[in-house]
């Protein structure tokens, strides 16, 4: 018998379109930055993403007038190879502060509900996951 | 968990006919809003007597700037401690104050405390996103929005511009988001 325990969760946010209701897994994440406010942006939670990743205007955030000023890394996706441009974070996620690497791309489609994938990269060894398909619940323990 | 109780002062009380709020180095008294010699006299059911206990139980109990905003009510302060402790240390300094302030201010500002402590935040703002996003795609198509408290406080056609507006009104942890001018593909693996 194994025994997990989980003290929060990954809500699905319903959202209402002209053809209906979709559900979706998502993450407000706070930027904290150098100074100034921190902003709170929404993001798909994605296990199967290896790292974050944002759409470029949101450069403003990580302390960058365009996304070419981070580092560029050259990236495998679904969709074949693609350039991003890496940045070093200061994230809120679920309660915990982190820091790691985001990675900002024009390859992400215009989105109200979310501006890129939360990934595994420097954030998913903080946390353990629980995920039950009938229900659709995304539990999450911060002790792993 | 941190034990907050023992890390924090006592702000000391005079009696509760007197109302005196007893502030021992005359520079906190601006982290309260309050213009105050050494004593300060307020009649208990001052509302700032209530923040100032709440304030310096905060204050008290972390190494805090000093330039530090002043809260001017129970909600900025709540959003000062969301924003300066980590989840679960914020929801152990809640239950503390909750539990202190039932035998320190007046009974009339102890709803507000509590209504402080349940503030809207970025996944609240979420929802209410979820719930108006064809409404606000018919207002601000192509622009970036800034949402607190379910209104959007703030939008503008290029992030760096929203930002500018974001820390000029002191707007605490909006939640950002960019409204599309174009037909947003929403059916997803996960569509029920």
């Amino acid at each position: 018998m194994i025994s997990k325990v989980f003290d929060q969760r990954v809500p699905f946010y319903e959202f209402q379109t002209a053809n209906g209701s979709v559900w979706l897994p998502l993450v407000t994440i706070k930027i904290m930055p150098e100074q100034g406010h921190p902003v709170a942006i929404p993001v798909m939670f994605d296990t199967g993403a290896t790292s974050t990743t944002l759409r470029s205007d949101l450069a403003p955030l990580f302390g960058a007038s365009t996304w070419t000023e981070g580092d560029q890394v050259e990236c495998n996706t679904a969709g074949g190879q693609v350039n991003m441009y890496r940045f070093d974070a200061r994230l809120e996620v679920l309660g915990k502060r982190l820091s790691c690497p985001v990675y900002l791309t024009d390859t992400l489609p215009p989105h109200p509900a979310y501006q890129g994938c939360l990934g595994r990269e420097g954030i998913f060894e903080h946390f353990g996951f629980g995920f039950w398909e009938k229900d659709l619940q995304l539990l999450v323990t911060s002790h792993p | 968990m941190i034990g907050l109780r023992e890390r924090r002062r006592p702000l000391r009380l005079g009696t509760e006919e007197e109302g005196i709020l007893s502030m021992p180095r005359k520079p906190r008294a601006h982290y309260y809003g309050i213009e105050a010699d050494e004593r300060v006299r307020f009649a208990l059911t001052d509302e700032r007597l209530a923040l100032a206990r709440l304030a310096e139980a905060f204050w008290g109990s972390r190494a805090y700037p000093r330039e530090r905003t002043a809260a001017r009510s129970f909600a900025d302060l709540w959003r000062q401690v969301h924003e300066t402790l980590e989840v679960a240390e914020a929801e152990v300094f809640e239950g503390v104050l909750e539990s202190d302030a039932e035998g320190t201010v007046a009974v009339e500002y102890q709803p507000e405390i509590a209504l402080g402590a349940q503030e809207r935040t970025p996944e609240a703002d979420l929802d209410w996103l979820g719930s108006n996003v064809e409404e606000l795609r018919h207002l601000y198509a192509g622009r970036w929005i800034a949402v607190v408290d379910g209104q959007v406080c703030g939008s503008a056609t290029h992030l760096a511009d929203l930002m500018q507006t974001v820390q000029e009104g002191g707007m605490a942890t909006p939640l950002v988001t960019f409204v599309p001018d174009q037909e947003v593909i929403w059916r997803t693996a996960y569509d029920l």
